[in-house]
């Protein structure tokens, strides 16, 4: 069965390149633009993973992780940061509300993958009939 | 004089998550923001150990005619310390400028001399605001058909047929890239600060902000033939 992933960036141009990355992937990719609508992605979806931003309008990363975190049903969902602000402080917020690994933009589409992989492997995409 | 150490426990997580320690120019700009209210001459040790920011302060402290101020100290006492917490901030902005071209937009950014680079007249301009004990904006400026060249490499479309809107995005997360290591490195450096949204306008020449004497930069970079410039004002420095 293939994973869901739940991408939160309020860049058009993040969410692009992570599709990009986990394309060849047998994977399903769900987007939102800022905390808010994260969490109500995240509450209708049940992702495998989210990876979150943390500078975004209507409500950022850290404030969305924590009321994730708060609600039962996610207290265990991997969550990877995926922001351009690496401060030992900020690192160490979202680790203590739990997180699975940390990307620092700028970022490869490799580094995508790598981290994605270190929470749970990633199967090819089966082939389409016909392909 | 006291080098700067990250606390262990912060150290345990950068490795545990596989992120770059900060780069020395770091550390420099930390002693310099714990040694500001030290003597003049603490604080010219500090600028003397890196050839580079030296260079910098030796350089803005200099009258455009006449002869050159050759001695460090002197020089602080020209510029002023915040002058010289300005450009030992070039060091981390510039690192964050070339990355984010680099690995963004697979764009290998040449430095060049501010006084003969070329003027860019009206194009795109990408701003990200910071403010904190350390207070300014930085600025992303290039010419229309740069940004569309950028644009449209990325999506796979002719630069000419890129939208306004999705120029904006791709410039914008550029700027938020940059501000956001920027950002990051300041407060490693004892300098903690929010972020601005990005902001991104079209046709507009750039004016900058009257903001005193050594408080406005513009770094200058060529990508072939395409002029960028990276303007940062500080507006203040607690």
């Amino acid at each position: 069965m293939s994973k869901k992933i739940l991408t939160i960036d309020d860049s058009k141009m993040v969410r692009i390149l992570v599709t990009r990355a986990l394309a060849p992937y047998d994977c399903q990719i769900v987007e939102a633009a800022n905390g808010q609508e994260g969490l109500d992605a995240a509450v209708r979806e049940k992702p495998d993973l989210i990876l979150l931003d943390v500078t975004m309008p209507v409500m950022d990363g850290m404030t969305m992780l924590g009321q994730l975190r708060a609600n039962p049903s996610f207290k265990a969902t991997p969550v990877i940061m995926l922001t351009a602000e690496f401060a030992q402080e900020n690192v160490a917020k979202a680790d203590s509300l739990g997180i699975s690994g940390y990307i620092a933009k700028p970022f490869k589409e490799a580094n995508v993958v790598e981290k994605v992989r270190a929470v749970f492997p990633l199967a090819t995409k089966p082939k389409q009939p016909g392909a | 004089m006291k080098p700067i150490a990250p606390p262990s426990k912060s150290t345990g997580l950068l490795k545990k998550y596989n992120i770059a320690p900060a780069p020395e120019c770091v550390a420099r700009l930390g002693q310099l923001v714990s040694q500001r209210t030290a003597d003049v001459d603490e604080i010219a040790k500090i600028v003397a150990s890196d050839k580079v920011l030296k260079e910098r302060v030796l350089r803005a402290a200099s009258p455009r005619r006449g002869d050159p101020i050759e001695d460090v100290d002197q020089a602080i006492l020209r510029c002023g310390v915040d002058a010289v917490l300005v450009l030992a901030m070039a060091d981390p902005l510039l690192r964050a400028v070339i990355s984010a071209f680099g690995t963004l937009v697979a764009i290998p950014l040449e430095r060049v001399d501010e006084a003969t680079a070329d003027p860019l007249g009206s194009g795109y301009i990408a701003s990200v605001g910071f403010s904190g004990p350390a207070s300014g904006t930085v600025f992303v400026r290039m010419q229309e058909y740069f940004a569309q060249s950028i644009a449209g490499t990325f999506l796979g479309t002719p630069p000419e047929s890129t939208t306004l809107a999705e120029i904006s995005d791709i410039l914008g997360e550029i700027a938020n890239t940059i501000v956001g290591n920027f950002k990051s490195n300041l407060s490693d450096a004892g300098l903690k600060c929010t972020l601005s949204v990005p902001r991104v306008t079209a046709g507009e020449i750039f004016t900058p902000p009257d903001c005193g004497v050594g408080r406005h930069h513009t770094y200058a970079f060529r990508h072939k033939g395409q002029p960028l410039s990276i303007d940062i004002v500080v507006e203040s420095t607690e």
